[in-house]
């Protein structure tokens, strides 16, 4: 009987304490704010808490979603990735003309736009490491390579031809739930695997938080660097090729907002611009809250040009409550 | 004789942890260079700070010219006519001499838009320049001239401000035998026209020929002042070194017979170090002692293969070998505790147990998952038997002290299964008793077989670990001693005599 009642209390413990510690994390404030702001918005427009309202939003968070998990990566190890956008697009452009246009066969279609964006990211971090230059200035320049050559491929003009099977990537459904929405959850919970159990993970956080003493562990910092950028392009790559699925075209416009977008839900779901700190689920937290937001200018017939001062003054104002948070801990 | 220039009486600093001065006297007079001696951590640049108002003291008085005031910032000071040229240049690289000397002066033209009189700092740099003896161009950029030049416009500066208390820091630890005359000489004139001068040097001979009186600090306290006609190097240094307190004496037998474990020969890399060359046998413990400047971290980080060296051989039982980078070195079974804990030894976002496992996480991490029972077993292990004081193994490693800190890199390398560690200043920072325990442990290491390299300022702690210990000063290896052969005044001889 004893022994039963420990493993209670124990479990009792543990439990109290994981909600204790959650007041404490960003992510599950932001998730609780997030529940409440759906709460608020139910209450106030029904149709809010539809099936196909709700379907809608996971469905949406999940393609700059992917993106959003390659730059929390490098945000945590080094910096900003700006060029998650334009390489989603170059993603979904290759992929649909590979396939769509020239008939090539869809899994090698699919292989080939990702291995030329992981190399893409690949080059961006070995620029960064060769270098010595920021992040920031690599990956804006790459970025605009990167849409010149989509402008190049495309002339401007949406690649059509993606259908077949295939794009259940991007359209399909199991279920209630969007089959993006799967690949989005798996995505994350691989990740937030690799981050907590794997030393790939820790090295991470190790070169974020202090690379000249991750160095002197025998980390080596530079090769990590670029393997964590060809992994951004990687997922972003896949965010890309999941959007051409669902458009069932390659279009040379998508991938604009996701810098943006990519950077906020990170930072909001916890990941510090600083480095070192940070984690993918709270960046799956963060952008939910976006699209929420967006769903809610639209229920709301808000004016669609409010839609970016909105979401701005949402980042600014989770960041600023971040920062706040992060100094009153250390006591300054 | 009137009161002097500038006294200060009874100063205390106090930092978190740490009282850096105690009760300290200090009075310069009217034309007179007034020399400042202290070994590493004496608290010679804190006392200096406080002259110019960039610390403020805890306790005591300052007087200027026999009235009591306080220096409430460096620009306070140096309207006060208190200047100081540190040991770090403060000058901006990109601006011109005379951009430079007028840093921070508004110099404008009368009338109704106030622009930048330049005329104006033109003409009073070149003066400036002129009446000390200097022959630079005013508009070259600061950048590109030697740090001797770089030097005398720090001065010019100095004197353009009127400033006739000038403090130096260490001036000549940068400049040529030809280039320091030339100074000590401008020094001299200072003085005779009787400007006073705190001059805060290593170099014994110079303080010796220059200087009016030396003060002598030692721990942050006031030890002596001794007059120009007592004085003598080996007073001075006797002065600087006399300690109260020892470390017992840790006996560490080393095998006659065992192989040289390292063995470097001219190790060099410009404007550090030259010509280093020694042998280390198994489980040897080898100290290296010097002052600020001397060139050992510089060295140690070379061997360890975080600096690329520009000569030299180093030999690992007798095979020559190539280290590059860390990473080459761990795997030869190197490990390296750095200077600045902080900067550089620790992980600080991290937990101790993540600090602890990061350097080698092949015996706990079996694809896909890192064994999380495995490492905490091999964590509370170390922590068990070093003695790692926290009040658990999740605690971020910023948040413990640090001699706990220290332990936990120790043991990051112990559970490596390093043969070679590198530590330097391995108790800086650390409460008395920690260090005892890492003496220990330092002593437990060697014995079960690991050579030791130890990097110390404290020649107390040296001499009571060391089997033997190498000197070294401003880059060069001066001597290899017995450890039992030596005194701290004859390690400080060593360094700083010829």
């Amino acid at each position: 009987m004893t022994a039963i009642r420990k493993i209670m209390n124990n479990a009792k413990t543990k439990i109290l304490s994981a909600i204790a510690n959650l007041g404490k994390s960003t992510s599950a404030v932001v998730l609780g704010f997030t529940i409440i702001l759906g709460l608020v918005l139910g209450i106030v427009r029904p149709n809010f808490f539809t099936a196909y309202n709700l379907g809608i939003i996971i469905k949406q968070m999940s393609f700059f979603g992917m993106a959003a998990i390659g730059q929390t990566l490098t945000i945590i190890t080094i910096g900003t990735d700006l060029s998650v956008g334009a390489v989603a697009c170059l993603a979904g452009i290759i992929f649909a003309i590979l396939y769509g246009t020239m008939g090539v066969n869809v899994v090698v279609a699919i292989l080939v736009a990702i291995v030329v964006c992981v190399l893409i990211g690949y080059l961006n971090g070995t620029l960064i490491t060769r270098l010595g230059l920021s992040p920031f200035i690599i990956t804006l320049g790459m970025s605009t390579v990167v849409q010149g050559a989509v402008l190049v491929l495309t002339k401007g003009e949406t690649i059509t031809g993606v259908k077949g099977p295939v794009t259940v990537l991007g359209q399909g459904m199991v279920g209630p739930i969007p089959v993006p929405t799967i690949i989005f959850i798996a995505a994350i919970a691989v990740w937030a695997f690799i981050m907590k159990n794997m030393p790939f993970g820790r090295q991470m956080f190790a070169i974020g938080g202090n690379p000249a003493a991750a160095r002197l562990v025998g980390i080596k910092v530079e090769s990590k660097t670029c393997i964590i950028f060809a992994l951004s392009s990687l997922m972003a790559s896949m965010g890309g090729i999941m959007t051409a699925c669902r458009y069932s075209s390659g279009q040379p416009t998508i991938g604009d907002t996701w810098n943006m977008d990519s950077i906020t839900a990170a930072v909001i779901g916890g990941t510090a611009m600083s480095g070192g700190v940070g984690g993918v689920i709270g960046t799956a937290i963060g952008a939910l809250l976006i699209t929420v937001l967006r769903n809610a200018i639209v229920l709301l017939n808000i004016s669609q040009y409010w839609e970016k001062v909105i979401t701005g003054g949402v980042v600014l104002f989770a960041v600023s409550v971040d920062v706040i948070r992060r100094k009153r801990k250390e006591g300054k | 004789m009137d009161s002097p220039r500038l006294e200060l009486r009874n100063i205390t600093k106090i930092f978190p942890g740490v009282k850096a001065l105690t009760d300290l006297n200090f009075s310069l007079r009217k034309g007179e260079i007034h020399s400042l001696c202290g070994e590493n951590g004496a608290g010679k640049s804190t006392l200096i700070n406080c002259m110019i108002g960039l610390y403020q003291p805890d306790g005591g008085e300052i007087y200027l010219d026999g009235e009591k005031t306080t220096m409430s910032s460096p620009n306070d000071a140096l309207l006060k006519g208190i200047a100081i040229v540190p040991q770090e240049l403060n000058l901006i690289p990109d601006l011109t001499v005379a951009e430079n000397i007028f840093l921070g002066v508004k110099k404008t033209k009368k009338g109704l838009i106030h622009s930048i009189d330049w005329a104006g700092i033109y003409r009073e740099s070149e003066d400036a320049l002129k009446r000390l003896g200097i022959h630079i161009d005013i508009n070259q950029k600061v950048g590109t001239m030697s740090v001797a030049n770089q030097q005398l416009v720090q001065i010019a500066r100095a004197m353009a401000f009127g400033a006739d208390i000038l403090i130096l820091d260490e001036p000549t630890a940068c400049l040529t035998l030809n280039e320091a005359d030339r100074l000590l000489k401008m020094l001299e004139n200072f003085r005779d026209e009787g400007k006073a001068i705190v001059y805060v040097s290593h170099h014994l001979e110079e303080v010796t020929r220059i200087s009016d009186r030396v003060t002598i600090m030692r721990d942050g306290r006031f030890i002596e002042v001794i007059e120009r006609q007592d004085f003598s190097i080996p007073k001075i240094i006797k002065g600087m070194v006399g300690r109260d307190v020892t470390y017992p004496r840790i006996e560490h037998e080393v095998d006659e017979n065992a192989e040289i474990a390292i063995k470097v020969e001219g190790l060099t890399r410009k404007n550090e170090f030259r010509n280093i060359s020694f042998e280390i046998k198994k489980g040897e413990i080898f100290g290296i002692a010097g002052l600020v400047g001397a060139g050992r971290t510089e060295l140690v980080s070379s061997i360890f293969g975080e600096r690329k060296l520009d000569s030299g051989d180093i030999y690992v039982f007798g095979k020559k070998t190539e280290i590059s980078s860390p990473v080459e070195a761990i795997g030869l079974g190197f490990g390296y505790l750095p200077e600045e804990r902080r900067r550089f030894g620790i992980l600080p976002v991290l937990s101790l147990r993540e600090n602890m496992t990061i350097a080698d996480m092949k015996k706990i991490y079996k694809f896909p998952m890192i064994n999380r029972a495995a490492e905490r077993e091999i964590v509370d292990e170390y922590i068990k038997k070093i003695n790692i004081k926290c009040s658990d193994m999740e605690q971020q490693i910023r948040k413990l002290s640090g001699g706990n800190q220290q332990k936990v890199i120790l043991a990051r390398w112990l559970a490596v299964g390093a043969k070679f560690l590198i530590l330097d200043e391995p108790t800086r920072g650390v409460d008395v008793n920690a260090k005892a325990e890492i003496h220990q442990l330092i002593k437990q290491m060697a014995d079960a077989g690991m050579t030791v390299i130890v990097v110390s300022s404290e020649m107390e702690e040296l001499l009571s670990l060391a089997n033997r210990i190498m000197i070294m000063n401003e880059g060069e290896q001066k001597d290899i001693a017995d450890a039992s052969q030596l005194t701290p005044e004859g390690i400080l001889k060593i360094a700083l005599t010829k």
